[in-house]
Protein backbone atom coordinates (compact mmCIF):
# COMPACT_ATOMS: atom_id res chain seq x y z
CA UNK A 1 0.00 0.00 0.00
CA UNK A 2 1.27 3.33 -0.69
CA UNK A 3 2.37 5.92 2.13
CA UNK A 4 -0.53 8.05 0.54
CA UNK A 5 -3.60 6.05 1.44
CA UNK A 6 -2.10 4.50 4.30
CA UNK A 7 -2.30 7.87 5.57
CA UNK A 8 -5.44 8.48 4.45
CA UNK A 9 -7.02 5.19 5.80
CA UNK A 10 -5.46 6.11 9.37
CA UNK A 11 -7.30 9.47 9.41
CA UNK A 12 -10.31 7.60 8.56
CA UNK A 13 -10.03 5.24 12.08
CA UNK A 14 -11.77 6.48 15.04
CA UNK A 15 -8.84 6.90 18.01
CA UNK A 16 -11.63 7.59 20.51
CA UNK A 17 -14.81 5.46 21.43
CA UNK A 18 -18.11 7.39 21.79
CA UNK A 19 -17.57 6.69 25.99
CA UNK A 20 -13.64 8.39 25.64
CA UNK A 21 -15.02 11.12 23.17
CA UNK A 22 -17.93 12.19 25.97
CA UNK A 23 -15.21 12.16 28.57
CA UNK A 24 -13.12 14.53 26.71
CA UNK A 25 -16.02 16.87 25.94
CA UNK A 26 -16.91 17.26 29.11
CA UNK A 27 -13.51 17.69 30.82
CA UNK A 28 -11.37 20.27 29.11
CA UNK A 29 -11.98 24.13 29.93
CA UNK A 30 -10.95 28.06 28.84
CA UNK A 31 -9.03 29.93 30.61
CA UNK A 32 -9.50 33.47 30.09
CA UNK A 33 -6.16 35.41 30.90
CA UNK A 34 -7.24 38.94 33.37
CA UNK A 35 -5.88 42.07 32.73
CA UNK A 36 -3.28 42.44 35.13
CA UNK A 37 -1.07 39.28 33.39
CA UNK A 38 -1.65 41.02 29.84
CA UNK A 39 -0.35 44.20 30.70
CA UNK A 40 2.40 42.71 32.75
CA UNK A 41 3.68 44.95 35.53
CA UNK A 42 0.91 47.87 36.58
CA UNK A 43 2.78 50.05 37.98
CA UNK A 44 4.86 51.71 35.08
CA UNK A 45 8.53 50.41 36.55
CA UNK A 46 9.86 47.15 35.26
CA UNK A 47 9.91 44.63 38.26
CA UNK A 48 13.46 43.58 36.32
CA UNK A 49 15.39 46.46 36.34
CA UNK A 50 18.94 46.17 37.55
CA UNK A 51 18.61 42.28 37.85
CA UNK A 52 19.12 41.27 33.97
CA UNK B 1 -4.30 20.55 11.11
CA UNK B 2 -1.49 19.98 13.57
CA UNK B 3 -0.79 20.67 17.20
CA UNK B 4 1.19 23.99 18.14
CA UNK B 5 5.50 23.18 19.05
CA UNK B 6 4.82 25.51 22.12
CA UNK B 7 1.90 23.26 24.05
CA UNK B 8 2.68 22.68 27.15
CA UNK B 9 1.07 21.18 29.87
CA UNK B 10 1.90 20.70 33.79
CA UNK B 11 0.02 18.55 36.37
CA UNK B 12 -1.64 20.61 39.16
CA UNK B 13 -3.82 18.85 41.80
CA UNK B 14 -6.37 16.78 40.04
CA UNK B 15 -5.83 18.68 36.89
CA UNK B 16 -3.56 19.37 34.04
CA UNK B 17 -3.27 23.19 32.78
CA UNK B 18 -2.02 23.80 29.52
CA UNK B 19 -0.57 26.75 28.22
CA UNK B 20 0.53 27.59 24.80
CA UNK B 21 3.82 29.06 25.27
CA UNK B 22 3.30 31.45 21.69
CA UNK B 23 0.05 32.43 21.32
CA UNK B 24 -0.55 32.75 25.41
CA UNK B 25 -3.84 31.08 25.71
CA UNK B 26 -4.27 28.52 28.62
CA UNK B 27 -7.10 25.14 29.20
CA UNK B 28 -7.56 23.41 32.12
CA UNK B 29 -7.83 19.48 31.62
CA UNK B 30 -9.55 17.04 34.11
CA UNK B 31 -6.87 14.58 34.80
CA UNK B 32 -8.19 11.79 34.28
CA UNK B 33 -9.05 13.04 30.81
CA UNK B 34 -5.46 14.17 29.64
CA UNK B 35 -4.23 11.09 28.28
CA UNK B 36 -7.84 10.38 26.63
CA UNK B 37 -7.17 13.79 25.15
CA UNK B 38 -3.15 12.86 24.23
CA UNK B 39 -4.42 9.64 22.70
CA UNK B 40 -7.28 11.35 20.17
CA UNK B 41 -4.90 14.03 19.15
CA UNK B 42 -3.10 11.38 17.35
CA UNK B 43 -5.46 11.43 14.29
CA UNK B 44 -6.33 15.10 14.54
CA UNK B 45 -9.23 14.99 11.28
CA UNK B 46 -10.40 12.08 13.64
CA UNK B 47 -10.33 13.99 17.00
CA UNK B 48 -12.60 16.69 14.73
CA UNK B 49 -15.08 14.47 13.91
CA UNK B 50 -15.69 12.96 17.51
CA UNK B 51 -15.34 15.86 19.42
CA UNK B 52 -16.32 18.81 17.98
CA UNK B 53 -16.66 21.04 20.68
CA UNK B 54 -13.29 20.25 22.61
CA UNK B 55 -11.70 20.55 18.80
CA UNK B 56 -13.03 24.09 18.22
CA UNK B 57 -11.62 25.47 21.66
CA UNK B 58 -8.55 23.92 20.93
CA UNK B 59 -8.27 25.16 17.70
CA UNK B 60 -9.67 27.96 19.14
CA UNK B 61 -6.96 28.47 21.56
CA UNK B 62 -4.26 27.50 19.25
CA UNK B 63 -3.47 24.09 20.66
CA UNK B 64 -4.61 23.08 17.51
CA UNK B 65 -3.19 25.39 14.38
CA UNK B 66 -3.75 24.82 10.44
CA UNK B 67 -0.59 22.80 8.86
CA UNK B 68 0.16 25.87 6.70
CA UNK B 69 1.17 27.68 9.98
CA UNK B 70 4.75 28.75 10.30
CA UNK B 71 5.27 29.11 14.11
CA UNK B 72 8.61 30.80 13.95
CA UNK B 73 6.96 33.71 11.53
CA UNK B 74 4.34 34.25 13.91
CA UNK B 75 6.83 34.38 16.63
CA UNK B 76 9.02 37.35 14.61
CA UNK B 77 6.02 38.90 13.96
CA UNK B 78 5.02 39.11 17.57
CA UNK B 79 8.41 40.15 18.90
CA UNK B 80 8.24 43.00 15.96
CA UNK B 81 5.05 44.35 16.93
CA UNK B 82 6.56 44.12 20.73
CA UNK B 83 9.35 46.11 20.34
CA UNK B 84 8.01 48.81 17.67
CA UNK B 85 5.43 49.52 19.44
CA UNK B 86 4.87 53.63 17.96
CA UNK B 87 2.33 54.44 20.54
CA UNK B 88 4.76 54.19 23.33
CA UNK B 89 7.80 56.09 24.26
CA UNK B 90 9.71 55.96 27.38
CA UNK B 91 12.33 57.63 28.69
CA UNK B 92 14.70 56.71 31.49
CA UNK B 93 16.47 59.75 32.81
CA UNK B 94 19.48 59.59 35.22
CA UNK B 95 19.47 63.11 37.09
CA UNK B 96 22.97 61.72 38.64
CA UNK B 97 24.82 58.68 39.50
CA UNK B 98 25.07 59.70 43.08
CA UNK B 99 22.93 58.10 45.40
CA UNK B 100 22.67 58.72 49.41
CA UNK B 101 22.86 55.12 49.90
CA UNK B 102 25.96 52.74 50.02
CA UNK B 103 23.99 49.35 49.03
CA UNK B 104 26.81 46.14 49.56
CA UNK B 105 24.70 44.36 45.76
CA UNK B 106 24.50 47.89 43.58
CA UNK B 107 26.02 47.34 40.37
CA UNK B 108 26.42 51.15 39.75
CA UNK B 109 29.34 53.06 40.56
CA UNK B 110 28.87 56.13 41.93
CA UNK B 111 29.78 59.43 41.41
CA UNK B 112 29.37 61.88 43.90
CA UNK B 113 28.43 65.39 42.26
CA UNK B 114 27.16 64.51 39.26
CA UNK B 115 24.22 66.23 38.24
CA UNK B 116 22.34 66.70 35.02
CA UNK B 117 22.82 70.80 33.98
CA UNK B 118 20.40 73.02 32.93
CA UNK B 119 21.93 72.97 29.68
CA UNK B 120 21.60 69.05 29.32
CA UNK B 121 18.14 69.77 30.95
CA UNK B 122 16.79 71.79 28.37
CA UNK B 123 18.50 69.16 25.64
CA UNK B 124 15.96 66.66 27.37
CA UNK B 125 13.16 69.15 26.96
CA UNK B 126 13.74 69.54 23.50
CA UNK B 127 14.02 65.65 22.68
CA UNK B 128 10.49 65.36 24.32
CA UNK B 129 8.88 67.87 22.51
CA UNK B 130 10.64 66.61 19.29
CA UNK B 131 9.23 63.29 19.79
CA UNK B 132 5.83 64.79 20.55
CA UNK B 133 5.98 66.52 17.37
CA UNK B 134 7.26 64.19 14.87
CA UNK B 135 5.72 60.63 15.99
CA UNK B 136 2.69 61.41 14.88
CA UNK B 137 1.52 57.81 16.04
CA UNK B 138 2.02 58.58 19.75
CA UNK B 139 -0.35 57.96 22.07
CA UNK B 140 1.68 57.48 25.64
CA UNK B 141 4.68 59.30 26.71
CA UNK B 142 6.50 57.49 30.02
CA UNK B 143 8.89 59.50 32.21
CA UNK B 144 11.27 56.91 34.33
CA UNK B 145 13.60 58.51 37.03
CA UNK B 146 16.72 56.62 37.54
CA UNK B 147 20.08 57.12 38.75
CA UNK B 148 21.64 57.17 41.30
CA UNK B 149 18.89 58.43 43.59
CA UNK B 150 16.55 60.78 41.28
CA UNK B 151 15.06 62.60 44.07
CA UNK B 152 18.31 64.11 45.51
CA UNK B 153 17.11 66.72 42.49
CA UNK B 154 13.45 66.62 42.49
CA UNK B 155 13.41 70.64 42.68
CA UNK B 156 16.16 71.45 40.24
CA UNK B 157 15.89 68.47 37.68
CA UNK B 158 12.69 66.33 38.19
CA UNK B 159 9.93 68.94 39.06
CA UNK B 160 10.71 71.30 35.95
CA UNK B 161 11.05 68.44 33.49
CA UNK B 162 7.81 66.83 34.42
CA UNK B 163 6.32 69.90 34.18
CA UNK B 164 6.98 71.34 31.07
CA UNK B 165 6.96 67.48 29.76
CA UNK B 166 3.22 66.57 30.80
CA UNK B 167 2.26 70.35 29.31
CA UNK B 168 3.32 69.83 26.25
CA UNK B 169 2.26 65.87 25.84
CA UNK B 170 -1.43 67.19 27.18
CA UNK B 171 -1.32 69.44 25.13
CA UNK B 172 -0.76 67.92 21.92
CA UNK B 173 -3.60 64.94 23.02
CA UNK B 174 -0.47 62.53 24.56
CA UNK B 175 -1.34 60.97 27.61
CA UNK B 176 1.74 61.28 29.92
CA UNK B 177 2.95 59.10 32.74
CA UNK B 178 6.06 59.05 35.29
CA UNK B 179 7.31 56.68 37.38
CA UNK B 180 10.62 56.10 39.75
CA UNK B 181 12.72 54.04 41.17
CA UNK B 182 13.71 55.02 44.71
CA UNK B 183 15.17 54.04 47.83
CA UNK B 184 12.00 56.23 48.58
CA UNK B 185 14.23 57.69 51.70
CA UNK B 186 13.62 61.58 50.78
CA UNK B 187 9.68 61.59 49.77
CA UNK B 188 7.56 63.75 51.52
CA UNK B 189 4.15 64.94 51.70
CA UNK B 190 5.75 68.00 49.37
CA UNK B 191 7.21 65.63 46.92
CA UNK B 192 4.22 63.40 46.88
CA UNK B 193 1.35 65.82 46.23
CA UNK B 194 3.23 67.27 43.58
CA UNK B 195 4.19 63.08 41.78
CA UNK B 196 0.33 62.86 42.56
CA UNK B 197 -1.06 66.31 41.06
CA UNK B 198 1.43 65.67 37.51
CA UNK B 199 0.63 61.66 36.65
CA UNK B 200 3.81 60.46 38.62
CA UNK B 201 2.46 57.93 40.60
CA UNK B 202 4.09 55.03 40.20
CA UNK B 203 7.14 53.97 42.51
CA UNK B 204 9.66 51.21 43.02
CA UNK B 205 11.27 51.12 46.52
CA UNK B 206 13.40 48.60 47.93
CA UNK B 207 13.02 46.79 51.22
CA UNK B 208 16.16 44.30 52.04
CA UNK B 209 14.43 42.27 54.07
CA UNK B 210 12.81 43.03 57.56
CA UNK B 211 14.01 46.22 59.68
CA UNK B 212 17.13 44.53 61.56
CA UNK B 213 18.37 43.27 57.87
CA UNK B 214 17.60 46.36 56.02
CA UNK B 215 19.50 48.71 58.27
CA UNK B 216 22.36 46.56 58.26
CA UNK B 217 22.12 46.35 54.38
CA UNK B 218 20.60 49.65 53.49
CA UNK B 219 22.21 52.81 54.84
CA UNK B 220 23.13 56.23 54.54
CA UNK B 221 25.34 55.95 57.81
CA UNK B 222 26.33 52.92 59.69
CA UNK B 223 24.04 52.67 62.29
CA UNK B 224 20.92 54.69 60.37
CA UNK B 225 17.54 53.16 60.75
CA UNK B 226 16.32 54.20 57.49
CA UNK B 227 13.78 50.76 57.24
CA UNK B 228 11.15 52.99 59.68
CA UNK B 229 11.57 56.58 57.21
CA UNK B 230 11.02 54.39 53.90
CA UNK B 231 8.03 52.27 55.21
CA UNK B 232 6.66 55.46 56.38
CA UNK B 233 7.01 57.12 53.04
CA UNK B 234 6.06 54.00 51.07
CA UNK B 235 2.34 54.12 53.13
CA UNK B 236 2.39 57.75 52.70
CA UNK B 237 2.28 57.43 48.66
CA UNK B 238 0.29 54.76 48.98
CA UNK B 239 -2.17 56.62 50.87
CA UNK B 240 -2.20 59.36 48.47
CA UNK B 241 -3.50 57.44 45.91
CA UNK B 242 0.14 56.25 44.22
CA UNK B 243 0.84 52.63 43.22
CA UNK B 244 4.22 51.52 45.33
CA UNK B 245 6.30 48.05 43.71
CA UNK B 246 7.85 47.12 47.05
CA UNK B 247 10.98 45.28 45.71
CA UNK B 248 12.59 42.33 48.17
CA UNK B 249 15.63 41.84 47.78
CA UNK B 250 16.34 38.40 49.13
CA UNK B 251 20.25 37.03 49.32
CA UNK B 252 21.02 33.67 50.62
CA UNK B 253 21.92 34.87 54.28
CA UNK B 254 19.03 37.11 54.59
CA UNK B 255 16.30 35.71 56.99
CA UNK B 256 13.28 38.09 56.06
CA UNK B 257 11.24 37.75 58.67
CA UNK B 258 8.18 38.64 55.71
CA UNK B 259 5.26 38.96 58.76
CA UNK B 260 7.75 41.45 60.75
CA UNK B 261 7.48 43.54 57.05
CA UNK B 262 4.17 42.72 56.81
CA UNK B 263 3.35 43.81 60.20
CA UNK B 264 5.07 46.99 59.14
CA UNK B 265 1.86 47.84 56.29
CA UNK B 266 -0.94 46.45 58.49
CA UNK B 267 -2.90 49.75 58.98
CA UNK B 268 -3.18 49.74 55.45
CA UNK B 269 -6.82 48.86 54.38
CA UNK B 270 -8.16 46.72 51.76
CA UNK B 271 -8.33 49.34 48.61
CA UNK B 272 -4.92 51.08 49.48
CA UNK B 273 -3.58 47.09 49.90
CA UNK B 274 -4.43 46.85 46.04
CA UNK B 275 -1.89 49.16 45.73
CA UNK B 276 1.07 47.82 47.19
CA UNK B 277 3.02 45.20 45.16
CA UNK B 278 5.31 43.30 46.71
CA UNK B 279 8.15 41.87 43.89
CA UNK B 280 10.66 39.61 45.27
CA UNK B 281 14.00 39.44 43.56
CA UNK B 282 17.06 37.32 44.36
CA UNK B 283 19.82 39.84 44.60
CA UNK B 284 22.27 38.67 40.96
CA UNK B 285 25.15 37.63 42.92
CA UNK B 286 23.23 35.13 45.27
CA UNK B 287 20.44 34.31 42.33
CA UNK B 288 19.77 30.55 42.29
CA UNK B 289 20.57 30.17 45.91
CA UNK B 290 17.19 31.10 47.66
CA UNK B 291 14.33 29.18 45.75
CA UNK B 292 12.64 27.41 48.37
CA UNK B 293 12.59 30.75 50.67
CA UNK B 294 11.05 33.22 47.93
CA UNK B 295 8.11 30.60 47.57
CA UNK B 296 7.45 30.87 51.22
CA UNK B 297 7.38 34.33 51.18
CA UNK B 298 4.87 34.75 48.20
CA UNK B 299 2.74 32.14 49.94
CA UNK B 300 2.73 34.21 53.18
CA UNK B 301 2.28 38.15 51.35
CA UNK B 302 -0.67 36.26 49.27
CA UNK B 303 -2.51 34.90 52.21
CA UNK B 304 -2.01 38.62 53.74
CA UNK B 305 -4.57 39.88 51.37
CA UNK B 306 -1.15 41.73 49.79
CA UNK B 307 0.04 41.49 45.83
CA UNK B 308 3.12 40.15 45.24
CA UNK B 309 5.21 38.49 41.91
CA UNK B 310 8.15 36.96 40.93
CA UNK B 311 9.64 37.14 38.13
CA UNK B 312 7.63 33.91 36.68
CA UNK B 313 4.39 36.15 36.76
CA UNK B 314 5.45 38.35 34.08
CA UNK B 315 8.89 36.92 32.49
CA UNK B 316 10.56 38.66 29.46
CA UNK B 317 9.22 37.19 26.43
CA UNK B 318 8.23 37.75 22.57
CA UNK B 319 5.27 39.68 24.03
CA UNK B 320 6.85 41.49 27.49
CA UNK B 321 10.16 42.43 26.18
CA UNK B 322 12.86 44.68 28.46
CA UNK B 323 12.24 48.30 27.57
CA UNK B 324 16.14 48.04 26.63
CA UNK B 325 14.91 45.99 23.46
CA UNK B 326 12.46 48.41 22.24
CA UNK B 327 12.89 51.19 19.77
CA UNK B 328 11.17 53.53 21.45
CA UNK B 329 12.88 53.69 24.73
CA UNK B 330 16.14 55.55 25.23
CA UNK B 331 18.36 56.06 28.50
CA UNK B 332 19.26 59.90 29.15
CA UNK B 333 22.10 60.11 31.52
CA UNK B 334 22.82 63.16 34.12
CA UNK B 335 25.42 64.22 31.54
CA UNK B 336 23.69 63.44 27.74
CA UNK B 337 25.12 60.35 27.40
CA UNK B 338 22.91 57.73 26.00
CA UNK B 339 21.75 54.34 27.40
CA UNK B 340 19.47 51.43 26.82
CA UNK B 341 20.23 49.09 28.95
CA UNK B 342 19.40 50.38 33.32
CA UNK B 343 21.67 46.89 34.59
CA UNK B 344 25.06 48.32 33.19
CA UNK B 345 27.42 50.65 34.44
CA UNK B 346 26.56 53.83 32.55
CA UNK B 347 30.24 54.15 31.07
CA UNK B 348 31.41 55.29 27.93
CA UNK B 349 31.95 51.88 26.91
CA UNK B 350 28.09 51.21 26.93
CA UNK B 351 26.98 54.06 25.22
CA UNK B 352 24.74 53.70 22.62
CA UNK B 353 24.38 57.68 21.75
CA UNK B 354 24.64 61.56 22.19
CA UNK B 355 21.72 63.83 23.00
CA UNK B 356 22.65 67.33 20.99
CA UNK B 357 22.21 70.42 21.24
CA UNK B 358 19.00 70.19 19.19
CA UNK B 359 17.58 67.67 21.12
CA UNK B 360 18.04 64.85 18.59
CA UNK B 361 19.96 61.66 19.58
CA UNK B 362 22.93 60.52 17.80
CA UNK B 363 23.27 56.70 17.79
CA UNK B 364 26.66 54.75 17.55
CA UNK B 365 27.46 51.83 16.69
CA UNK B 366 26.49 49.93 20.25
CA UNK B 367 23.22 50.60 19.28
CA UNK B 368 23.83 49.12 15.66
CA UNK B 369 24.47 45.98 17.68
CA UNK B 370 21.35 46.06 19.99
CA UNK B 371 19.61 46.02 16.75
CA UNK B 372 20.90 43.43 15.16
CA UNK B 373 20.34 41.52 18.26
CA UNK B 374 17.67 38.77 18.47
CA UNK B 375 16.83 35.51 19.94
CA UNK B 376 16.01 34.28 16.52
CA UNK B 377 19.64 34.58 16.28
CA UNK B 378 20.34 30.86 18.25
CA UNK B 379 19.56 27.98 17.14
CA UNK B 380 18.80 26.48 19.68
CA UNK B 381 15.59 28.95 20.60
CA UNK B 382 14.17 27.77 17.32
CA UNK B 383 13.69 24.54 18.71
CA UNK B 384 12.54 25.25 22.49
CA UNK B 385 8.99 25.33 23.60
CA UNK B 386 9.64 28.30 26.70
CA UNK B 387 11.38 30.82 23.41
CA UNK B 388 7.70 32.74 23.16
CA UNK B 389 8.06 33.31 27.08
CA UNK B 390 11.93 33.54 27.54
CA UNK B 391 13.32 35.83 24.56
CA UNK B 392 16.67 34.61 25.40
CA UNK B 393 16.13 37.07 28.50
CA UNK B 394 17.21 40.65 26.94
CA UNK B 395 19.27 42.31 24.02
CA UNK B 396 21.94 42.89 26.72
CA UNK B 397 22.10 39.44 27.37
CA UNK B 398 22.17 38.53 23.51
CA UNK B 399 24.67 41.69 22.92
CA UNK B 400 26.99 39.88 25.63
CA UNK B 401 26.37 36.78 24.25
CA UNK B 402 26.63 36.62 20.69
CA UNK B 403 27.20 32.87 19.39
CA UNK B 404 25.12 30.78 22.45
CA UNK B 405 23.33 31.56 25.48
CA UNK B 406 20.65 29.97 27.69
CA UNK B 407 19.39 31.68 30.79
CA UNK B 408 19.07 27.99 31.95
CA UNK B 409 22.12 26.53 31.15
CA UNK B 410 20.97 24.63 28.25
CA UNK B 411 19.45 22.19 31.20
CA UNK B 412 16.00 21.25 30.69
CA UNK B 413 15.05 20.78 34.11
CA UNK B 414 15.32 24.24 35.04
CA UNK B 415 13.78 25.30 32.16
CA UNK B 416 10.65 22.66 33.32
CA UNK B 417 11.34 24.43 36.23
CA UNK B 418 10.64 27.96 34.98
CA UNK B 419 7.31 26.45 32.48
CA UNK B 420 6.40 25.18 35.63
CA UNK B 421 6.16 28.33 37.65
CA UNK B 422 5.24 30.73 34.71
CA UNK B 423 1.94 28.32 33.99
CA UNK B 424 0.82 28.31 37.86
CA UNK B 425 1.55 32.42 38.03
CA UNK B 426 -0.78 32.63 35.18
CA UNK B 427 -3.56 30.27 36.58
CA UNK B 428 -3.21 32.88 39.59
CA UNK B 429 -3.63 35.63 38.38
CA UNK B 430 -6.57 34.28 35.76
CA UNK B 431 -10.68 34.25 37.42
CA UNK B 432 -11.26 30.41 36.38
CA UNK B 433 -7.73 29.46 37.54
CA UNK B 434 -7.34 31.51 40.81
CA UNK B 435 -9.80 28.71 43.14
CA UNK B 436 -6.95 26.16 41.49
CA UNK B 437 -3.97 27.28 42.58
Amino acid sequence: MKDEELKNQNQDEEILNQEEAEIVEGGIREVNQNEFQQEGDNTGVCSNKGIC
Amino acid sequence: MKESFYNVFVEYKDKVLGYNTLYNTLIVIDGHVYPILLKGLQNISSFESTCGNVFRLLKDKKFIISDVVDEISDAKAILYKTNHDNTKYRITINPTLNCNFRCWYCYETHMAGTKMTVKTMDHVIRFIKQKIDEDVSLEHLCLDWFGGEPFLYFKDIIQPIILEAKTYAEKNNVEFESSFTTNGYLLTNEILDFCVQNSAKSFQITLDGHKERHNQVRFTRPGANTYDKIVQNIKLAVIKGCNVSVRLNISADTNADISAILDSFKKLDNEQRKRVRFSICEVWQDRGKVKEEIEKIITLIRSDGFISNIYESCPHGIRNTCYADKENEAVINYDGKVFKCTARNFIEENKEGQLMDNGHIQWNTNHKKREMASVFNYPHCLKCQIMPICNASCSQQQLEHPDSFCIYDFDSMKKKNFMRKVILEKFYYSDEGKSLI
